[in-house]
């Protein structure tokens, strides 16, 4: 039945008018770009704009596949996410728990059982950030002055000069960018302005970037017409661009103009988190200035603003006290370590029994206040591996083998789980494993790599010490 | 039993993955096979590939290029003609195709080549004939940025492709490995915005760094040159101040690596230094390279070609001596030049066996073809006609160098065939070609094909 199916789904793309913009690597760098329309029986179809008829590419020869990226999916956002001991990060919404399983209720999966010793946490208040803004996509919509250039998806400097745009920032976001340059960098980076050049920034941040390091500052308008504007120092990094490999790096700030902090990640490593004196600003736009007068001497790409939940923050400086007890956290900071025995639940509301050694009585904890589980390490299945890995549009990563894609649903075999239906819209990209080199993860480092917990203990003596 | 048959070829095919062709289309998508058929009438091909199921069928309206990856079987040859095509309309690049010389009359110009056989071509559509003892190219650029490295970290920031030229971004070099041979030409054409600021490097040991200590390098700073070897200042420091009042200039470097061998250097056409009695054979440097020498302004290269030379600098042009433009003064026929800077007036009757008949005003001479340097083909050039554009050409370049213009009519595996007003009808061997580009005429491609943008910088 599988065939027909498949033929009536390509029939109907074929007559299709435009194409998407899915895009196909090949191990050898054979590049197809067009509209995936299937994967099965060890093909990939994907109709492209140079063939009437959908191309059949071999699954074996698949480095990865991406498909075009959407917008807005008008999907439930999920609030918890499981951590596999694999690696994989699934969100979802806890419904169940008991002595072997959660029961976790996923929209583009369904329901999932999975067993407790195959889980490493579960992580609540996780929202998934609205993604605002992604590009840059041209010239225009940045610099209608033609000052920089645009190529690749890139833009690059020509000269002193700021390009800038409104992006209606929010009041907690996350900015994000690849910054790049071929000597000695120099730029600003203002936000949270209303500015139109970078220059009159008076009432806003901005972050300068350079040899020497970046320094966070804070702009602030006169206080009489007679008075100059006033900068302040919020802070900064002292890495130099020695520090940086490849003369390049991704420049990363969370901004959260209620609690007015500002934090700072450079690779994605912590720089720190600064506290904002005065008022926050109001200014919806971003500037970048560069400040070189050397030709092609900054370049900018994957530039891209997210809404941000500050809970995020949290999973960060949550680290695992032991892995032979469950832990439950709550989100006052609270540890209960033990046994985790159940969820249950009474009238709208659910909550967790909790076993503690330390503790005659078993402790009730309400859900609502439930931050992070961390369950006792068990056997895990016989390692079976797999071929792909699934990132999902949402966040997370699933690893499957046997992909079978239609133009409704994924399915494959999960190592641990079995056989998973996973809806279309939330595959944002499927890529081969490899085993030799690992996939890096494009968001921040999971809250339980080492990496997570140096960043998440500079993260708590920042927040300490403020 | 389909998938069982896949999987059991599947590994084959791969094997034989080197000799693939490779296409490239407007959107980047990129495919690796073999082409089977082509109808152009049709604008569709037809292709296999190992990583494909079943044939592929595809439109070529947005088709960019095959590169080919084969070996090509060059046989030796004790001459070798150049034939310079006149351009297309305003298309300013023009087609050479070479081959042995067997034949010149009044309407045309017979060339025998190991890839197509005899090819006739339409007098009055070449626009010159050169004959060089050696293979004239090792390479004919810029076609793209493939094949070259930067100083920097990222070619693509440090320099761009542009119409035909290299286009700096910032002062990191850029630079290629070609090998030159004992006795080789070097020349480039090289574009800059106010001043002259640059270094060119040539038998340089290194490509990575900005400013080699091997090798021989001409730094140009505004009117004065420098040329240098190995690091040593000693060759060369002159003033060209015409280079002032110009935006580019074609820089010709003449070296002949024997001991008792002349070098020379010219920039556009005239001499403008030459030296002797330096010993490179010991100099066993690859690298061709290219340094701004600020960030600020960027330089552009193009027409960069590196060749055989036989050794003999250029004889002087007229216009350097009248004496010699006066010397054929108010005399009928072509001028011949010879290789050892001779040269005569007179009619070629023709060519048999490697010897050129002339007929002189002193009577009938035979000089061997690989005497010969170049022919006057035309009394003027307004006798010059230019080829006819097609929807359907393509332009094949040649492993050797150069290319030629054609309307497709059959493509496959092993041969390629097509028409032009210059050489009508012929069918090409695909082992001469490393790359065929489709869609020439349309602007579109051709954006994309030279770098994109509208402007040269």
């Amino acid at each position: 039945m599988r065939a027909p199916f498949l033929l009536s789904a390509l029939a109907c793309f074929a007559f299709q008018s435009a194409f998407a913009n899915d895009l196909i690597i090949l191990k050898n760098g054979d590049r197809f770009s067009g509209t995936i329309v299937g994967l099965s029986s060890g093909l990939v179809q994907i109709q492209s704009p140079h063939s009437d008829q959908p191309l059949s590419i071999v699954s074996d020869e698949l480095e990865n596949l991406s498909f075009e990226e959407v917008e807005t999916i008008e999907a439930p956002a999920h609030s918890h996410q499981v951590n596999l001991r694999n690696g994989n990060v699934i969100p979802g919404e806890v419904t169940g728990l008991d002595a072997q399983n959660l029961q976790f209720k996923t929209w583009f999966a369904g329901p999932l059982s999975i067993p407790r010793s195959q889980i490493k946490s579960v992580f609540y208040g996780v929202t998934p950030q609205r993604l605002l803004y992604q590009g840059p996509d041209n010239l225009e919509e940045w610099d209608p002055d033609e000052a920089w250039e645009f190529r690749d998806g890139s833009l690059t400097s020509n000269s002193q000069s700021s390009i800038a745009q409104n992006l209606d920032l929010p009041d907690r976001f996350i900015l994000r960018f690849h910054l790049s340059w071929p000597n000695s960098p120099s730029i600003r980076i203002h936000f949270c302005t209303d500015a139109d050049e970078g220059k009159e920034n008076h009432d806003g941040y901005s972050l300068y970037f350079s040899s020497r390091g970046a320094t966070l500052q804070r702009a602030l308008p006169p206080s009489t017409d007679e008075d100059k504007p006033q900068i302040q120092i919020l802070g900064g990094s002292s890495k130099s661009t020695s520090d940086f490999k490849g003369r390049q790096t991704t420049v990363e700030l969370r901004v959260d103009r209620i609690t007015r902090r500002i934090m700072l990640y450079l690779d994605g490593e912590l720089q720190g988190n600064f506290l904002d004196p005065n008022p926050a600003p109001a200014g919806k736009k971003v500037i970048f200035e560069s400040q070189s007068s050397v030709l092609g001497q900054i370049t900018l790409s994957e530039i891209k603003l997210h809404e941000w939940d500050a809970v995020t923050q949290r999973l960060r400086v949550e680290p695992r006290q032991d892995e032979e007890s469950d832990t439950l956290t709550t989100d006052e900071g609270d540890r209960y370590s033990g046994q985790i025995l159940e969820r249950f639940e009474s009238g709208e509301n659910s909550s967790f029994k909790v076993k503690s050694p330390l503790l005659e009585q078993i402790v009730t904890i309400p859900e609502k206040c439930s931050a992070i589980l961390y369950f006792a390490e068990g056997t895990l299945p016989k390692d079976s591996k797999s071929s792909y890995k699934l990132s999902l549009a949402s966040g997370g990563e699933i690893d499957l083998s046997e992909i079978q894609l239609t133009k409704k649903s994924l399915t494959g075999k999960h190592p641990w789980l079995g056989k998973l239906t996973i809806d279309r819209q939330v595959v944002e990209k499927i890529s081969r494993i490899n085993e030799e080199k690992k996939t890096v993860s494009e968001e921040a480092p999971k809250a339980d790599d080492p990496k997570a917990l140096k960043g998440a203990q500079q993260l708590r003596l920042q927040i300490e010490a403020n | 039993m389909r998938s069982l048959f896949l999987f059991l070829t599947l590994p084959l095919a791969l094997a034989a993955n080197e000799t693939l062709s490779r296409l490239t289309f407007l959107d980047q998508t990129v495919i690796s096979g073999t082409v089977t058929h082509i109808d152009p009438e049709k604008g569709i091909l037809k292709m296999t590939s190992p990583f494909l199921k079943g044939e592929a069928v595809l439109k070529m309206d947005e088709l960019l290029d095959i590169q080919l990856n084969k070996d090509a079987d060059i046989p030796e040859s004790d001459h070798h003609a150049l034939a310079t095509v006149e351009h297309h309309y305003d298309n300013p690049f023009e087609d050479t195709i070479r081959g042995s010389l067997i034949g010149v009359d009044d309407q045309s110009v017979t060339l025998h080549t190991w890839y197509a056989g005899k090819l006739k071509l339409d007098r009055f559509m070449v626009k010159a004939l050169d004959i060089y003892a050696n293979s004239p190219s090792l390479y004919h650029g810029p076609n793209g940025l493939d094949g070259w490295v930067s100083s920097g970290r990222q070619l693509k920031n440090d320099w761009s492709f542009k119409k035909r030229a290299l286009v700096s971004k910032t002062n990191n070099s850029i630079a290629r490995e070609v090998e030159m041979s004992e006795r080789s030409k070097f020349s480039f054409r090289a574009h800059w915005q106010d001043d002259a600021y640059f270094r060119a490097t040539f038998l340089s040991t290194s490509g990575k760094s900005r400013h080699p200590s091997s090798g021989y390098s001409l730094q140009v700073n505004r009117t004065y040159l420098n040329l240098s070897r190995n690091g040593q200042n000693n060759l060369m420091h002159q003033s060209a101040p015409q280079l002032r009042e110009q935006t580019n200039a074609l820089f010709e470097f003449y070296i002949d690596r024997r001991p008792e061998g002349k070098n020379a250097i010219y920039i556009d056409g005239k001499k403008f230094h030459e030296w002797d009695g330096v010993d490179d054979t010991a100099m066993k440097g690859k690298w061709i390279l290219f340094s701004p020498q600020t960030s600020n302004k960027a330089i552009k290269i193009s027409d960069i070609i590196v060749s055989l030379w036989d050794g003999r600098l250029p004889i002087i042009t007229d216009a350097e001596n009248p004496d010699a433009t006066g010397l054929f003064e108010g005399m009928e026929g072509q001028r011949i030049d010879l290789a050892n800077g001779d040269s005569l007036l007179g009619k070629i009757m023709g060519v048999n066996e490697g010897a050129t008949k002339v007929k002189t005003s002193l009577g009938d001479v035979i000089i061997p073809v690989n005497r010969l340097r170049s022919f006057q083909l035309h009394e003027s050039e307004e006798t010059l006609k230019e080829p006819r554009m097609y929807k359907e050409d393509v332009r094949a370049w040649f492993t050797e160098g150069g290319f030629v213009t054609l309307k497709i009519a059959r493509l496959n595996d092993k041969k390629i065939a097509g028409y032009s007003q210059v050489f009508g009808d012929a069918e090409f061997d695909l082992t001469a070609f490393s790359r065929i580009e489709f869609n020439i005429w349309d602007n579109d491609l051709n954006e994309e094909r030279d770098g994109g943008g509208d402007d040269d910088w």
